[in-house]
């Protein structure tokens, strides 16, 4: 059996030790169907950039990986919603501008399913109006003002708690240098006064 | 020492409000603590407790002393606080909210919508109450006009009940939308949380430079 080198073994106890933190600090916070496996890349490349020295450096690294996540998670949100919701900007816009009575109701499920005839529908009534796609996104946006709002400020509680998260890291590896400076003098210190002590003793 | 009339007859309205009166209020009282057991600490916790002490010991090192393990046991019960919350985010957002029962807020909406159709709110009704103690016809109506309204509140009560029981089942953002009072219940609960690990943390830090005695308990 091959003798593993004494930095292998230094990197194998690291790992393990990294292993066991991740257990203790449970499973990733991930919803029904989403992916495993993006989650675990995210992971490793914030983990790869923050290298964590130690326990408390796990946690913070663990947080910052979660609230990017939920910020992801969120964002994506947003824009299914828009996609979801735009029949209700559509509808606004057609009820605005008028037309047969009932019609709109077909052209807007129509259009949502990318029906050829109502898309091209839709688009010569918007053009004849002097508007484009994003009169639609405009009034879905409006539709859905409330929603968007919540998941606005959801938003922006992670980034900034994901902000916290790397500023006290700063704060520790800043205590962690000092500590370890005073450290050194104090070895320093200690191995000098012992050559003094020898020096004395052979005069 | 003299107590003034406003003072007396604020403790004998204070004596009015002492909770539920009712069995059933006092049933729906007590299961108050009982709805996602975040209140309760996390050392009493019997599923997340015996977390906190596996974690301090990382978290203090092998070679700690008793001093750093208690200052590492704070860390360590503010971030297993951390954890059951963020786990209850995610069952809670993974619950199934489509066969939920009206919420109070949909019942109150309904009833205010009847309440305003058969102008039982406001002024005129308790003239209109005043008058039926004389007047027969007047009563005659009222009770037409209440057992109308009380028809009508169920009618919709029970459409509302359809449409949500038969609603296709609600995207994620809705998800969000709906549980928002829920979710800001809960980060209020996290940011508490964060506050002691962060003091918790700095603590702990600064132990090295100046060491300290025990913690208060």
């Amino acid at each position: 059996m091959a003798r593993k080198s004494k930095s292998g073994k230094a990197i194998a106890q690291v790992a393990q030790r990294a292993g066991e933190i991740r257990a203790l600090l449970g499973p990733p916070p991930l919803l029904e169907g989403e992916d495993r496996s993006t989650y675990d890349a995210l992971h490793d490349r914030i983990y790869a950039a923050v290298r964590p020295e130690d326990t408390l450096e796990e946690i913070w690294t663990r947080d910052i990986v979660d609230l990017i996540w939920e910020t992801l998670r969120l964002r994506g949100l947003k824009v299914a919603l828009m996609r979801a919701a735009a029949h209700e900007g559509l509808e606004k816009i057609l009820e605005a501008l008028g037309g047969p009575w009932g019609a709109n109701s077909d052209t807007v499920a129509g259009w949502m399913r990318r029906d050829q005839k109502s898309v091209r529908n839709v688009e010569s009534q918007l053009k004849q109006a002097g508007l484009d796609q994003d009169a639609i996104a405009a009034q879905t946006l409006a539709a859905k003002l409330d929603t968007f709002e919540k998941l606005d400020r959801m938003i922006m509680q992670a980034e900034a708690r994901r902000n916290a998260a790397l500023r006290e890291i700063d704060r520790h590896r800043i205590a962690l240098a000092q500590r370890l400076r005073t450290l050194g003098k104090e070895i320093e210190d200690a191995e000098f006064a012992e050559v003094d002590a020898r020096t004395a003793a052979a005069e | 020492m003299k107590v003034s009339a406003r003072t007396k007859a604020n403790r004998r309205n204070a004596r009015l409000s002492t909770g539920p009166k009712t069995t059933a209020g006092k049933v729906r009282v007590a299961r108050n603590a009982l709805k996602h057991g975040l209140a309760v600490p996390v050392e009493r916790d019997l599923i997340m407790g015996p977390e906190v002490d596996r974690l301090a010991r990382s978290i203090a090192g092998e070679t700690a002393d008793d001093v750093r393990i208690q200052y590492a046991r704070r860390i360590a019960e503010a971030q297993v606080d951390l954890m059951r919350i963020r786990r209850f985010r995610i069952s809670l957002l993974e619950k199934d909210v489509r066969f939920d029962p009206l919420s109070d807020r949909e019942i109150n909406t309904a009833i205010r919508a009847v309440e305003r159709e058969f102008g039982l709110d406001d002024r005129r009704y308790f003239n209109r109450l005043d008058a039926a103690r004389t007047d027969e016809l007047v009563r005659a109506k009222l009770d037409q006009d209440c057992a109308e309204s009380f028809q009508s509140l169920i009618d919709r009560l029970s459409v509302a009940m359809f449409e949500k029981a038969t609603a296709p089942p609600p995207t994620l953002s809705e998800k969000y939308a709906v549980l928002a009072p829920e979710l800001a219940r809960l980060d209020r609960y996290e940011r508490r949380a964060l506050s002691r690990r962060k003091n918790a943390l700095r603590a702990f830090d600064a132990l090295d430079v100046h060491p300290q005695e025990e913690l208060p308990p």
